[in-house]
């Protein structure tokens, strides 16, 4: 029978998959075929035949690894992961501690590249990986107040270009997707007039749904997406 | 389950290099396999570092990350040759503790 949803078999991961974008991707995924482990930190462990849900904090190096350890023990295929955990935190950079900037690197750009190279020695050996990235716009429309979360997002889509070059000789692609604001949980501590002039200098001035967004993640994550690397899809226009 | 021996890693460092570089002589385990004049170029180094981190989890149970902080900061790298990669790869595996 034709694989018409397209992940049939596969096993994709989903990083920060307790709510909001990450718990969109889990619902998508699966229900396009594919066996899915999302990891959050306030994920309650469970386990059921389309997938399995662990509690992981991401920043932690080791638990990621004990993560993609044991999705490799149960499936011994990784097909798709995608690093979804992130955070934003608003602040003037005059008001801005440096403990900030750390935390927005270690959540937004370290704990991607760690899981991204934990996989891609998975996928390696298959020659075959599709790595997606969020990032946000808040890069390319330098948004004032988010200086920790655009520059840590900026790192990793300098990260993942490089990735892309890397990893290219075994078959993984790498890609990002920056949705313009959608309605989750990260937006709630932004105030509304904020929020309406951001969404005014974007060609589609509304908010993002979750599962626009996870159209364009399916983009990237597909099997026919293979010349598809290094390249970086903002929604919203921007 | 029992430490592995220098002898078991640098055994296995063997095998590993068989198997990741078929097409290729297997180097005395003091031979440079780093530099100029070295046996295999950057990208076949690094397959071969992965596959042994891979090899010594399947077989010793601790997962390894061979190219860690301390390995890269140290004066004399532990990939030079087979038995300083076997030392460092028994330091990490003894740290780790039995499985």
């Amino acid at each position: 029978m034709a694989d018409l949803e397209g992940f049939s078999g596969q096993t994709v991961l989903i990083t920060g998959a307790s709510r909001g974008i990450g718990a969109g991707l889990v619902e998508h995924f699966r229900q396009r075929g594919a066996w899915v482990a999302g990891c959050a930190r306030s994920l309650a462990p469970a386990e059921d035949a389309g997938g399995w849900q662990a509690q992981v904090d991401v920043t932690d190096e080791a638990a990621v690894r004990a993560w993609i350890e044991g999705v490799w023990q149960r499936r011994a295929r990784i097909d798709v992961l995608v690093n979804n955990a992130g955070a934003a935190s608003m602040n003037h950079a005059l008001l801005t501690p440096l403990s900030s900037l750390r935390g927005a690197f270690e959540l937004n750009c370290l704990a991607a590249f760690a899981a991204s190279r934990e996989v891609a020695k998975k996928m390696r050996k298959a020659g075959y990986g599709r790595i997606v990235n969020l990032t946000t716009v808040a890069v390319p429309l330098r948004l004032a107040g988010e200086l920790a979360y655009a520059a840590s997002k900026a790192a990793l889509e300098s990260a993942t270009r490089v990735l892309a070059t890397e990893l290219a000789p075994y078959g993984i692609t790498c890609n990002l997707v920056g949705p313009s604001p959608v309605a989750t949980d990260l937006l709630r501590g932004v105030p509304r007039d904020k929020l309406d002039r951001l969404l005014a200098r974007l060609p589609q001035q509304r908010l993002a749904t979750v599962a626009e967004v996870a159209y364009a993640v399916e983009l990237f994550a597909r099997r026919e997406a293979s010349a598809l690397t290094g390249q970086t899809l903002y929604l919203g226009g921007v | 389950m029992t430490q592995p021996t220098p002898t078991d890693l640098l055994a296995l460092l063997r095998e590993v290099f068989q198997e990741t570089l078929a097409d290729r002589d297997l180097p005395a385990d003091d031979a440079s396999l780093l530099g100029a004049d070295a046996p295999l170029d950057s990208m076949e180094l690094v397959a071969f570092v992965a596959d042994v981190e891979e090899a010594a989890q399947a077989r010793y149970g601790q997962p390894v990350i061979l190219a860690d902080e301390r390995a890269m900061s140290r004066s004399k790298s532990p990939f030079r040759n087979l038995t300083s990669l076997a030392e460092y790869l028994g330091e990490l595996l003894g740290e780790a503790g039995p499985a």
